[in-house]
């Protein structure tokens, strides 16, 4: 089962989705994944995590296991350019072109970092690893414009494809060998975006937003909603977070607007909300903090995935 | 596109009539006519991998990640390209005067 926990900056992404991972981890090998550039996860176990799968220190009490993982698509751009200069320096010719220049050129475009982001999440997301997978901050920005686009980069795919195979066509007759890593790369390409679409639009992978009670908040949930349903992309449901209660004083400008936005949020989406979470009092971090404020996730509609 | 065609039926019934027959030296200039073909193709296949220095809006996407495969073929165009100077090449050194 794969869990993607989008929505706006601050509205609890990475407070919900690590929570839940370790809701999740009782019952099953669990792996939580952030993409965002500013991870918090470090901060939220209150441990050292990289970009490769660390296990956390869960308490002794604590039955399970959970793996968390923050990616770092820089770092794997700066492989990549590293690798591919590696191989013209040692093809050891002398050609014209800048090659360095136009390698630079290309992976400082906002399109390189969205594809490296892209591969990362598709290799985990296509994977056929058995323990539950939870994406924190996964496909609503970058990712999922990429994917929206891939009709777009498909038919691109499909004209390269088909001019390769032109190419080889005529090779195989001059030589007979019909090996090529180039169609063998395109091939992969085609298949990874097919198999990232068709995997968000399988029923066992959730697509959640997290909002909270606030003008913005709704405004974008609202945009998201839109054009994943025009992509038709099946969102899950929402989690509304950080509601206050109604025992502060009653005269805070800021719980009146609360209460518009809850109610709009109510009213329109109705069906969608698997659950309301309350104002934490303290800020719901390190796992002395998450273990009880799990309470809050295990009452929602979330919770049914650990019974 | 249709010389290619024929080229290639011609070459299929050579191959049909006589195994082996097509390497001799009476179908040299068969030989060369593939060669050629192969060329043309694979310059229209280069200049869509390059497409975004022809101003093709290309998916980096796709560009980075053939780029890798694309340099290992380099030797063997570079010899082509500075003999004939195609679009592609005058886009490469439209690129590196720019930067
Ligand atoms: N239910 C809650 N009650 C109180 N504070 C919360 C709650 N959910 C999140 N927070 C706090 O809000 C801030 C932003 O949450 P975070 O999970 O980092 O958001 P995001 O990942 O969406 O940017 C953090 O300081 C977090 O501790
Ligand atoms: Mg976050």
């Amino acid at each position: 089962m794969k869990f993607l926990f989008g929505g706006k900056g601050g509205v609890g992404k990475t407070t919900i989705s690590a929570t839940f991972a370790l809701m999740l981890a009782k019952t099953r090998p669990t792996l939580l994944v952030s993409s965002d550039p500013a991870h918090s996860l470090a901060d939220i176990f209150g441990q050292p995590i990289g970009s490769s799968e660390k296990k956390i220190t869960l308490p002794a009490q604590f039955k399970g296991e959970l793996r968390v993982l923050e990616l770092d698509v820089q770092k794997s751009l700066e492989r990549y350019k590293e690798t591919t200069r590696q191989k013209l320096a040692n093809l050891n010719i002398n050609f014209d072109f800048d090659f360095d220049k136009y390698i630079d050129k290309l992976s400082a475009t906002p399109g390189a970092y969205e594809n490296a982001l892209f591969d990362q999440f598709a290799d985990l997301l296509l994977s056929d690893r058995d323990d539950r997978l939870v994406f924190d901050t996964a496909p609503t920005g970058e990712t999922l414009h990429l994917i929206q686009s891939a009709d777009l980069i498909d038919q691109w795919i499909e004209i390269i494809i088909s001019a390769r195979e032109g190419v080889l066509k005529l090779k195989k007759l001059y030589n007979g060998s019909a090996d090529d890593a180039i169609i063998d790369e395109l091939r992969e390409m085609k298949s990874k975006f097919q198999g990232v679409a068709k995997m968000l639009r399988q029923p066992q992978t959730h697509l959640i937003f997290v909002l909270t009670p606030e003008k913005l908040a709704v405004e974008e949930t609202r945009r998201s909603l839109e054009t994943l349903q025009k992509s038709r992309f099946p969102v899950r449901g929402l989690i509304v977070n950080r509601i206050l209660p109604e025992d502060v004083s009653a005269a805070t400008p800021f719980l009146k607007h609360q209460k518009k936005y809850l109610q709009a949020i109510r009213q329109k989406w109705q069906n969608l909300i698997l659950g309301e979470i309350p104002w934490w009092r303290d800020e719901p971090e390190g796992l002395s903090q998450l273990i009880p404020f799990a309470e809050n996730l295990r009452r929602t509609k979330l919770g049914n995935f650990v019974k | 596109m249709k010389h290619i065609k024929k080229t290639d039926s011609v070459l299929r019934r050579a191959m049909n009539n006589v195994s082996g027959f097509w390497r001799a030296s009476a179908s040299e200039t068969l030989y060369r006519h593939l060669k050629k073909d192969i060329r043309k193709k694979e310059d229209l296949f280069l200049a869509l991998c390059f497409g975004d220095l022809l101003g093709l809006p290309i998916p980096t996407y796709i560009t980075l990640k053939l780029l890798p495969h694309l340099i290992s073929e380099l030797p063997d165009w570079r010899r082509r390209f500075s003999r004939k100077r195609s679009k592609l090449w005058e886009a490469f050194e439209e690129f590196n005067k720019e930067f």
